[in-house]
């Protein structure tokens, strides 16, 4: 068998068809792009231990994640800024770790959104991933890590191993459409910001649709157990203030159905009062910053992505006037 | 470092490298064995010591038992047996037994908390000691003489290609390779690399790409799972595991064919099988061959009688079954298998009188059938997450009119072609070599399936998944 042969045709022709196959996914409009899994959080993870003092962490579910523009915090403020929040969770695992690091001695940014950080049935909603994914951190090894970065960056390179030219994706759209595929609703870039193109996005990306979420999905802690939260949460954050950090805890915006919703089943004075009474951090609620207001996308919960540059800006003045 | 990870890709890359050097056999040798050290800790640095551990005990008791007579040599093995099984057992089974030694105080009125336990399994643990105790097992039993070589030993118990998820080789076989100059040649470089090639596309495209996003939504799901669902989730489950560990094997054949020297196959075509002891000589050869020559035999075999053969087959495979894994759940497929092979034998007794019939294509296409379908039922025990869930699965395979979908249209069309493609590729492959027939195809169909291959294995963005028999 001429195996020599083979390979050198085979290679040759794998690189000649890959490479034109990339140029026209890049000709359809589609880039590299990452996929927000474990693999791009613990490397922004383990970024952030890289920075001492400097580094700044923005902790919290899909409205914190989506909010903030790394690049645009970072310039403003000057210092290195990681993304570590995660869609669909509550960020306690993440301060729990940041906590009990040594190595850590930067400042929290944690963003409070009432169904993550206050709901009983949060393990439903979670599914585990924010602490899955320490798990994973604490766990990894230099060579995992090593994979780790090397695959991240052919993501960071390759417009054929976006999510988007998957080949499902590309069968379905050519069958549909006759054309590759664009774009997906969702596009993940490499510091872990988000945009949502929430005209494309399917389901509901409404109020209306948040609000339903919100009603199959949450339910309220008893005053009890969110004394025995509050109380953690306070002792996470006295753990971080011994070492030096800051803790800046932030209400980011919501608004009509979804706010009203959420004042009704977290009440203000119960909720976010009394983690504010009882927390060595300082607190930022968007209701009292009308230059916070205003971005909000259709959903009525999350910022629009194309105005997350500007909101970026103006809470990353309002931290700094607030000592950040 | 997994066969599927860049890293591997980079290592294989330099160890290949330093293998072509202009060296010495055993320096050579002694590289590999280097490597395969390296290879091991970068999972997880301390553990080495267990492989050393389990390397020195081997060749030390095998050393004595080869000087030894009567009680004195009995007491080496039982050395040999006991750091293995106490390896396995502690690292594997120790939180299991304490689980379940808890539960049955707590049976008895006896409430005991105790710490959970987090013991992690070592890589690879339970192939490693089972191959190095094989060895000492020979010994004893005067198959082999024990070898001048610490070197040879270390690496036959080390080898990376197949140190943590097999296939268990036999010193007999591996360690007459290690004697002879191994000098390689370049034939099996092409050979070897178009073997690597086919285990990632099996791993990366047609199990974690089109199988497993399947399995995980019905078995994610499993009492909502409809009886189509039940079916479809399996097939796929059935297709992934088949596609992860013989992909798995094929790749290390395929570096040890890099390296000029040979693993024996692991897999031949075993969704062909027609019955159920025909299947374990095609499923995992090299732990069915394992648990026949050292467990079975070492019970008596089907020496003593039809009774005592049965309560043999099924005590083999209930331990082949825990074998993969300390759960409840593994136990119950073991014993669904001794089960099965059980009635097989009563029934291959009960129709001896009607062999011409059972010999016809078409009978010996629907016990084929009927073999891959218990099969199928079977795998729900093993990929389930509980017993509850499993219940339902096997209910609903039994009952499939029952619930809604979960799994769409295209997901079932491709669980469906691709386990019809499998099929018919084991059918086709039941009576042929595997290596001799891809060698008898025209050399651009070959290159066009590389191409194929590699095309396919680059446009795979999917989630990368470990290979899951490197949790066992």
């Amino acid at each position: 068998m001429p195996w020599f042969r083979i390979w050198v045709f085979a290679l040759l022709a794998v690189v000649v068809i890959a490479g034109t196959w990339e140029h026209a996914l890049r000709n359809a409009g589609l880039g590299p792009e990452y996929i927000d899994n474990r693999a791009l959080w613990t490397d922004t993870r383990h970024r952030l231990t890289s920075e001492g003092a400097d580094g700044v962490a923005l902790l919290g579910a899909s409205r914190h994640q989506r909010a903030i523009d790394v690049a645009t915090m970072s310039n403003v403020l000057g210092r290195p800024v990681y993304q570590l929040s995660v869609e669909g969770t509550s960020a306690l695992p993440t301060l729990e770790n940041l906590a009990a690091d040594p190595r850590f001695r930067g400042t929290v940014i944690y963003s409070v959104a009432p169904a993550f950080s206050f709901n009983r049935r949060l393990s439903k909603l979670d599914g585990g991933n924010q602490s899955k994914w320490v798990r994973f951190y604490f766990d990894q090894s230099r060579v995992q890590r090593a994979e780790q970065r090397l695959r991240l960056l052919l993501q960071g390179v390759l417009a054929m191993r976006s999510p988007d030219a998957a080949l499902s994706r590309v069968i379905e759209s050519v069958r549909e459409s006759g054309r590759l595929p664009g774009p997906d609703h969702k596009t993940v870039y490499g510091d872990r910001s988000v945009h949502i193109d929430y005209a494309a996005q399917p389901g509901r990306p409404d109020r209306a649709g948040i609000v339903d979420l919100y009603l199959q999905n949450t339910e309220p802690y008893s005053e009890a157990e969110f004394q025995t939260v509050v109380n953690y949460f306070a002792t996470l954050v006295r753990l971080l203030r011994q070492k030096g950090c800051d803790v800046f805890v932030v209400r980011l915006p919501s608004d009509k159905q979804v706010l009203e919703l959420e004042q009704r089943m977290f009440p203000e004075a119960m909720f976010w009062g009394a983690m504010e009474r009882q927390t060595d951090a300082t607190f930022v609620h968007f209701e009292d910053y009308p230059e916070l207001n205003g971005y909000l996308s259709e959903d009525g919960s999350h910022i629009d992505s194309d105005r997350n540059s500007e909101f970026t800006d103006a809470l990353s003045r309002v931290l700094q006037a607030r000592g950040l | 470092m997994a066969f599927n990870s860049l890293t591997f890709l980079i290592f294989f890359a330099a160890v290949l490298l330093l293998h072509s050097l202009p060296l010495a056999w055993r320096a050579k040798k002694t590289n590999l064995l280097l490597a395969s050290y390296v290879f091991y800790a970068a999972w997880n640095p301390p553990f080495i010591v267990l492989l050393w551990i389990s390397t020195l005990t081997d060749w030390y008791a095998a050393k004595r038992m080869a000087v030894s007579e009567g009680r004195r040599k009995t007491l080496f093995l039982t050395l040999s047996v006991l750091v293995n099984l106490g390896l396995l057992g502690y690292f594997k089974y120790g939180a299991f037994l304490q689980e379940n030694f808890v539960a049955l105080l707590a049976m008895l009125g006896v409430t005991w908390e105790v710490p959970a336990s987090n013991i992690i399994l070592p890589l690879g643990i339970s192939f490693y000691t089972f191959q190095s105790m094989s060895y000492s097992i020979d010994v004893y039993r005067g198959k082999i003489h024990p070898g001048d070589s610490l070197l040879d030993f270390a690496l036959y118990v080390a080898f990376f290609p197949q140190l943590v998820a097999g296939p268990i080789i036999r010193a007999r076989f591996f360690i007459k390779q290690l004697g002879e100059n191994g000098r390689r040649r370049i034939v099996e470089l092409g050979w070897g690399t178009m073997l690597i090639t086919l285990g990632m596309f099996q791993k990366v495209v047609l199990a974690d790409g089109l199988l497993a996003p399947v399995v995980e939504t019905v078995y994610g799901a499993a009492s909502d799972a409809s009886g189509i669902d039940a079916w479809v989730g399996t097939l796929a489950f059935a297709g992934q595991i088949f596609f992860d560990f013989n992909g798995y094997s094929v790749i290390a054949v395929g570096l040890t064919r890099c390296l000029g020297l040979r693993l024996p196959w692991n897999f031949l075509s075993p969704y062909a099988a027609i019955g159920f002891s025909e299947f374990w000589r095609r499923w995992h050869v090299t732990l069915s061959a394992w648990l026949r020559d050292y467990l079975y035999i070492s019970l008596s075999g089907n020496r003593r009688g039809p009774a005592r053969t049965y309560i043999n087959l099924f005590l083999t495979m209930l331990l082949g079954g825990l074998w993969h894994g300390a759960s409840w759940l593994f136990v119950l497929w073991g014993a669904a298998h001794g089960t099965l092979l059980i009635v097989e034998r009563m029934a291959k007794r009960l129709f001896r009188s009607h062999r011409a019939l059972l010999d016809r294509t078409a009978v010996q296409g629907l016990l084929g059938l009927l073999t891959f379908g218990f099969i199928c039922l079977t795998w729900v025990l093993f990929r389930a997450d509980s017993l509850d869930a499993a219940v339902h699965l096997i209910g609903g395979m039994l009952l499939p009119l029952r619930g809604a979908v979960l799994t769409t249209s295209a997901e079932i069309t491709t669980v469906v072609s691709v386990m019809a493609a499998l099929l018919c590729a084991h059918a086709f492959m039941r009576h042929r070599n595997f290596e001799k027939t891809i060698k008898r195809l025209p050399w651009p169909l070959i290159m066009t399936l590389v191409i194929g291959m590699l095309l396919a294995i680059l446009l795979s963005p999917g989630e990368e998944r470990d290979f899951i028999y490197f949790e066992f």
